[in-house]
C-alpha cells in the first residue's frame, strides 16, 4: 500500500513538472538580453497566409490592445507605426531587415519592434466536426542591434473530441484569438 | 375527462408561457431602444461654449439639412425628411423653408450635409437667422420582412463652434416584440419608421422645451447588461490628467471599416458621438468639423492619426483627445432568424502627452446569452451598438456627472 502511494506521489510531482516545461516550449528567449529596459514596441503590420484577408489586422489589433492592457509596455499607435514605416521606406514591413527596423525605431522612438505571422485563421473541419483555430507566430527584434530577441508561437481552437460528439462548431473566433494571444504574452513575460 | 383536463392545463400553461415571453421581448426592446441623447451642461466651459447652449429654444429657427444614408442600401430619403418635417412643424417647431436652405446651399456650393462646418453654420446664421442645424443618418433601412429602422439626428449649433447640443439615436425592428402570438409584429416598414421618427422628435422637442426629465428617463437607468462591456481595455495612468483641467474638447475620427458593410464606421461613430454628448463629460466637436480640417491639412490616415496629424487636430480645432478606432464585423441579421453581430475597437490619443491612452475591443452577437423565450435578444446592430458603447464610454469617463440643468438657471448664467 505504501509501494502504491509512492509510485502515485511521484507521478503527481512529474505530471506537474511536464506541464510547467510545456508552457514555455516553443519559446526563444535572448538569455544576454535584458527585456526589463523595454517601455516602448512598435507593432508593425503582421504577415497573413490565412484565407482570411483581414485576419493579420484583427489578430494585430488585439494584441496590441492586450499587450497595453498588460500595463507591463507602451504600444506605438498603428498610424505613428504607418508613419515611420513611411518615413523609413521599408519596402515589406511584414518582415524588416535590420537596418530598417533600427531606422524605424529612431523614428517612432520604440525599444522593440514585433512583427508576426497570422499562420491559420478561421474554421477549420476533420470529418463531419467543425471549429475555429488561430496559430501565431511572433518575434521580437531589439532596435539598437536589430537582433532577435524573443520568439514564440501558439495555436488554440482547434476540433476537440467534445467537437467530434456534439458538434456546435467550436468557440467564436474572437475568444479563440484572445486566448492565443493570452498564451503568447505569458510566454512574452515568462509566466 | 382526465385527458381533456390534461389538455386544458397544457394550453393554459402555453398561453402563460407566451405572455411572459411577449412581455419579455417588450422589456427587452425597451432596454434596447436608445434615449435621448441630451448634452448635458458642461462643468466649466468658457461662456462662448456655453451660448449654444443657452439660446436654442423651441422659437429659435432651425434648418433641416438633407438626410445622409448610411443604411448601405437604397432608402426614400426624401420621403424619411418630409415625415421628419412634418412632425418637427407638427410639433410647433420654426423650421427654415426648403427653397431658402436650398438657395443657400447652392450659393455656397455646400455638397456634404453628413456635417456642419464652423464656416458653413456662421454663414447661414448670418443670411438665414438660424440658430442650429438638425443633421439626420439613415443608419439602417430594411423594407423586407421584418422591416428594420435606425435613425440619428443632432442639432448642430451655429455659433461660434459647431457643437452637437442634442441627439438622439433611434432604432427598431418590426420583431422586437412579437408578444402574444405574433401580434405585437410590425410588417410595415413605414409604421416603423414613424414609430422611429416620432420618437426621435419628442426627444428634440423636450430639449427644446428644457423638459426631458417629464417625457424621457434618465440615460443611466437603462438597464446596463454586463454582456455589452468592452471584452478588454487598457486605460492609462495619465488618463485622469489628461482629462482634469477642464472638460475635453473631443474628436472622433471616423473608424476604419474592416467589415464588409458599408458605411460601418460612421455608424459606430455616430454612436459614439451620441454617447458622448449625452453623458456630458466632454464637448463634442462635430463631424463637419473635424472633415474640413482633415481636408485643409490634407490628412490621409493609414489605421490611425500618427502624432504629427494629432499636433495638427490639436492646433486646427483645439481638440484634447481623440478617438478612433476600427470595425471589424457588422452583420445585421436578415430574415426572422438573422443574427446581427458587431465588433470594433476604439482606441484615444491625447495630443498634448503624445500618447496613447485608452484601447479596448468590443464584440457582441444580438443573441449572445439568450437561452429561454429570445429574453435580451437585440434584433439590430445599432439597437446593440447603444448599449455597447453606453459601457464603452461609462468604462472611460465613469459615471455621468449628471448635471442637469434647469432653464432658469441658464437664464440666470446668461444674464
Amino acid at each position: 500500500m505504501r509501494r502504491i502511494g509512492i509510485v502515485l506521489a511521484i507521478l503527481i510531482v512529474s505530471m506537474g513538472c511536464a506541464s510547467t516545461r510545456g508552457s514555455i516550449h516553443g519559446v526563444y528567449r535572448d538569455a544576454n538580453m535584458d527585456f526589463g529596459q523595454i517601455q516602448n514596441v512598435a507593432v508593425m503590420p503582421f504577415a497573413n497566409l490565412s484565407r482570411d484577408s483581414n485576419a493579420a489586422e484583427r489578430v494585430r489589433g488585439v494584441f496590441m490592445t492586450m499587450l497595453l492592457a498588460s500595463q507591463s509596455i507602451y504600444v506605438v499607435p498603428p498610424g505613428e507605426v504607418s508613419r515611420g514605416i513611411s518615413r523609413a521606406g521599408i519596402q515589406t514591413p511584414t518582415a524588416p531587415a535590420a537596418d530598417d527596423v533600427i531606422k524605424f525605431a529612431s523614428i517612432v522612438k520604440s525599444d522593440a519592434v514585433i512583427t508576426g505571422t497570422v499562420q491559420e485563421y478561421g474554421d477549420v473541419r476533420s470529418g463531419t466536426a467543425l471549429a475555429t483555430v488561430i496559430s501565431l507566430q511572433l518575434e521580437m527584434i531589439e532596435t539598437h542591434t536589430g537582433k532577435v530577441v524573443w520568439a514564440a508561437s501558439s495555436t488554440r481552437g482547434g476540433v476537440t473530441m467534445t467537437d467530434r460528439l456534439f458538434g456546435g462548431g467550436g468557440e467564436p473566433m474572437n475568444v479563440v484569438t484572445e486566448k492565443a494571444v493570452e498564451d503568447l504574452l505569458d510566454k512574452l513575460f515568462g509566466n | 375527462m382526465t385527458n381533456c383536463s390534461g389538455t386544458r392545463h397544457l394550453s393554459f400553461f402555453f398561453a402563460v408561457a407566451l405572455l411572459v415571453a411577449g412581455n419579455f421581448s417588450v422589456r427587452a426592446e425597451e432596454a434596447s431602444s436608445s434615449k435621448g441623447y441630451v448634452q448635458n451642461e458642461p462643468l466649466s466651459l468658457s461662456k462662448s461654449s456655453h451660448a449654444a447652449y443657452q439660446e436654442m429654444d423651441q422659437n429659435s429657427l432651425l434648418a433641416v439639412f438633407p438626410l445622409e444614408n448610411l443604411s448601405g442600401n437604397a432608402a426614400p430619403t426624401n420621403e424619411i425628411r418630409r415625415q421628419l418635417l412634418d412632425h418637427l412643424k407638427g410639433r410647433g417647431l420654426h423650421i427654415l423653408a426648403d427653397e431658402v436652405l436650398e438657395g443657400f446651399m447652392v450659393r455656397h456650393r455646400v455638397r456634404y450635409t453628413g456635417g456642419l462646418s464652423r464656416e458653413i453654420g456662421q454663414t447661414l446664421r448670418g443670411e438665414t437667422g438660424v440658430k442650429g442645424v438638425l443633421i439626420g443618418s439613415i443608419e439602417l433601412y430594411q423594407g423586407a420582412y421584418p422591416p428594420k429602422v435606425g435613425l440619428a439626428l443632432r442639432l448642430v449649433s451655429t455659433g461660434e463652434k459647431p457643437i452637437i447640443c442634442w441627439m438622439d439615436l433611434a432604432s427598431r425592428g418590426g420583431n422586437d416584440t412579437p408578444g402574444l402570438l405574433g401580434l405585437g409584429l410590425i410588417r410595415d416598414d413605414l409604421v416603423l419608421l414613424e414609430k422611429v421618427i416620432a420618437k426621435t422628435v419628442k426627444s428634440l422637442d423636450g430639449y427644446l422645451s428644457n423638459s426631458r426629465g417629464k417625457d424621457e428617463k434618465d440615460g443611466s437607468r437603462i438597464p446596463m447588461e454586463g454582456r455589452f462591456r468592452p471584452k478588454k481595455f487598457f486605460r492609462s495612468r495619465f488618463f485622469a490628467a489628461s482629462v482634469a483641467e477642464r472638460p475635453p474638447q473631443v474628436a472622433v475620427l471616423p473608424f476604419f471599416n474592416d467589415s464588409s458593410r458599408r458605411h460601418a464606421g460612421e455608424i459606430v461613430r455616430l454612436h459614439l458621438l451620441g454617447v458622448l454628448v449625452r453623458q456630458g463629460n466632454s464637448l463634442v466637436l462635430d463631424p463637419g468639423e473635424i472633415r474640413v480640417a482633415l481636408l485643409k491639412s490634407r490628412t490621409i490616415m493609414e489605421g490611425g492619426p500618427s502624432l504629427p496629424q494629432g499636433d495638427l487636430l490639436l492646433y486646427m480645432t483645439e481638440t484634447d483627445l481623440i478617438f478612433y478606432g476600427s470595425v471589424k464585423e457588422y452583420q445585421e441579421g436578415m430574415g426572422p432568424r438573422g443574427v446581427a453581430e458587431i465588433n470594433f475597437s476604439c482606441q484615444i490619443l491625447d495630443p498634448k502627452s503624445k500618447r496613447v491612452i485608452w484601447s479596448s475591443i468590443s464584440y457582441n452577437k444580438g443573441d449572445g446569452g439568450v437561452f429561454f423565450f429570445d429574453v435580451g435578444r437585440v434584433n439590430t446592430v445599432p439597437a446593440m451598438l447603444s448599449q455597447m458603447i453606453e459601457k464603452l464610454i461609462t468604462q472611460i469617463f465613469g459615471p455621468s456627472l449628471k448635471v442637469s440643468v434647469a432653464k432658469s438657471s441658464r437664464d440666470s448664467f446668461a444674464k
